[in-house]
């Protein structure tokens, strides 16, 4: 049995509409006009053990309210959902033990006490056995490098340090899934880094099933094995990043910098591969071959082109996986 | 059930003990704290013996002796009451419009008890003293004896008061799950609290009747202050104070419990 199962979750809320100005705010008081907003419609998908899922979207996409219904939060409009053997928001407080949350951008610390206190008192909150916080501190305390910062409260930590003390603060009593809503939003490379590192650490680790929603692709692609992409609160794609690759590999480009022009006309012909090869000559100095991945191997289209043509550098382009989501935000489906 | 109370009375104690220690680290403003509050509690000493300045003077049959023990008395149960639910007030800006509830309701604690224990205004029990020196002087002009029982009473009635006010104040925050941006029901209840400072008799009718099984204020002070004062009367009222605390405590809960469950998060 998974252990996230979503099914046909939808979440409406409603909004009070105001016409704009004193008259509307008036207005209002007497007549209250209300408009429904469908922020998460039919969503499905289940998630195993283990699993690290990318859940990613454009601003305002859904992401954010789906992991609400996850953690507790919010109750959903319709729907089913479990994780790990709760319903979310009506058992609460048992489900709450089993997980932990990291928001990017509001810390789930104390503000006024120092950060090793909030960790004191988190251990008692969770009933944490001594030995076992103290071993799993020692731990993070080491891969995060967090000696000198222990001591601090937490309002004077800088943005990085505040995010390292929050990811330890939602590990600390072993939660069998961790949520992470846009954990590196804000950082720099190295805070990112670091961060990436550590959970992919302990998601290898204690095998803690992960789902981490962000805006930089780079992260998804180096930390998840599986993507879910949602816009408008409906899923646009659920699966492997390969898989999405594979999808819109279409144009894989190789460039080829020669060192003679090329003859004018007719050396296409005979690097025909049955059409599936697109050419284009920017320059005379430059032979651009498009296609794609699965139809036609790359090695041959080199070879055959240094056949023919005097070549002196060579460049492969695969899209760029942003190039591929910002596709998909913009066309608002998937390829098929 | 009985683990979870364990475990909350635990984690209140640690929760204070914390924030106490924050406290200690800015020890000036701690102290101005205390100073200005006990100037605030000194300011309404003078107004109540502007008021009482004529020994003679009687409200509806109640002596100046009665009327200060009863106002002595209420200082206890609405300090209390301001000391330890401060943040009930925040519930609309800071919990929900600011989205910091779903920081609470991430915790496998109950969300009323972990809002109330963010913020614990110590300088409130300063006026403890003063509510304590009005009595000594009040039960000395009414000539009350005072025995070794009164004290467990005394201090379950304060507690009792505190709680009656924890309530119904939890009641009205609750709405703000409805509408976060309305504080607008506070305002007027925080004045009615001033009622309950008075002998409930000198009211109308129609006040009694609010203050007994509305917004029963009357419970606070003055039903338990004729329990020290020996007026026979109303004894049985004053017996029945814990239960009205327990009533109205079980009211704010549930309509807390109804208010999280409408609870919409915000935007992001």
């Amino acid at each position: 049995m998974a252990l996230i199962e979503v099914e046909k979750l939808s979440k409406d809320f409603s909004i009070l509409k105001r016409d704009p100005g004193l008259k509307g705010a008036i207005w209002s008081l007497v007549r209250r006009r209300y408009e429904t907003v469908h922020a998460v419609s039919d969503v499905s998908f289940e998630i195993q053990r283990g699993e690290l899922v990318g859940y990613i979207g454009p601003n305002g996409a859904g992401k954010s309210t789906t992991i609400k219904m996850l953690t507790g939060i919010l109750i959903p409009t319709s729907g089913h959902l479990r994780v790990c053997d709760f319903v979310p928001y009506r058992e609460r407080r048992h489900y709450t033990r089993n997980i932990g949350v990291v928001f990017g951008q509001r810390t789930q610390l104390w503000w006024d006490i120092p950060v090793i206190e909030s960790f004191n008192l988190l251990q008692k909150v969770y009933k944490v056995s001594d030995n076992d916080y103290r071993r799993r501190l020692d731990e993070f305390k080491e891969l995060l490098n967090l000696d000198e910062i222990l001591d601090v409260p937490v309002r004077k930590l800088s943005l990085g340090q505040r995010m390292r003390c929050d990811l330890v603060a939602s590990m600390l009593h072993n939660p069998q899934v961790l949520f992470l809503d846009e954990p590196s939003i804000g950082l720099d490379v190295v805070g990112k880094l670091r961060i990436r590192e550590f959970l992919q650490r302990i998601n290898r680790e204690t095998g803690v099933t992960m789902i981490l929603t962000t805006h930089d692709l780079r992260e998804i692609e180096e930390l998840c094995n599986r993507l879910i992409i949602v816009d408008h609160g409906r899923i646009l794609y659920d699966g492997g990043i390969g898989g999405l690759r594979t999808k819109y590999a279409f144009d894989r480009h190789i460039i080829f910098q020669l060192s003679e022009s090329h003859p004018s006309d007719g050396w296409q012909n005979d690097l025909d591969f049955n059409g599936s090869v697109r050419w284009e000559t920017p320059d005379p100095l430059k032979v651009k071959a498009s296609f794609r991945k699965e139809s036609v191997n790359p090695a041959a289209v080199i070879s055959s082109v240094m056949k023919h043509l005097s070549v002196h550098d060579i460049t492969i382009e695969e899209p760029e996986i942003e190039q591929i989501i910002g596709m998909i935000y913009s066309q608002g489906k998937v390829k098929q | 059930m009985f683990e979870s109370i364990k475990l909350h009375v635990t984690l209140g104690a640690l929760y204070l003990s914390k924030f106490l220690k924050t406290r200690l680290e800015y020890k000036a403003d701690l102290m101005l704290g205390l100073v200005t509050g006990l100037l605030f509690q000194c300011i309404t000493l003078v107004f109540i013996d502007v008021l009482f300045a004529r020994q003679s003077l009687t409200i509806g049959g109640w002596n100046r002796g009665h009327v200060l023990f009863i106002y002595g008395f209420s200082i206890f149960p609405l300090n209390l009451f301001f000391a330890f639910f401060p943040n009930l007030y925040n519930v609309g800006s800071k919990y929900i419009i600011e989205g910091n509830f779903d920081r609470i309701l991430l915790r496998p604690l109950n969300s009323l008890f972990q809002i109330l224990m963010e913020e614990v205004d110590i300088e409130s029990l300063i006026g403890l003293i003063i509510g304590g020196a009005i009595m000594y002087y009040a039960s000395a002009e009414l000539e009350l004896v005072w025995s070794l029982w009164h004290m467990p009473v005394f201090c379950l009635m304060a507690i009792s008061g505190m709680l009656i006010y924890g309530g119904v104040f939890t009641t009205v925050a609750s709405f703000s799950f409805w509408w976060p941006d309305r504080i607008g029901l506070m305002a007027p209840l925080f004045n009615m609290m001033a009622f309950g400072k008075y002998p409930i008799t000198i009211f109308n009718r129609f006040l009694q009747f609010i203050l007994m099984w509305l917004i029963p204020f009357a419970f606070v002070a003055f039903f338990p202050a004729t329990l020290f004062m020996g007026v026979e009367s109303f004894y049985t009222h004053a017996l029945a104070v814990p239960v009205v605390a327990c009533v109205s405590m079980l009211v704010g809960m549930s309509a807390w419990t109804l208010g999280v469950r409408h609870y919409e998060s915000t935007g992001s």
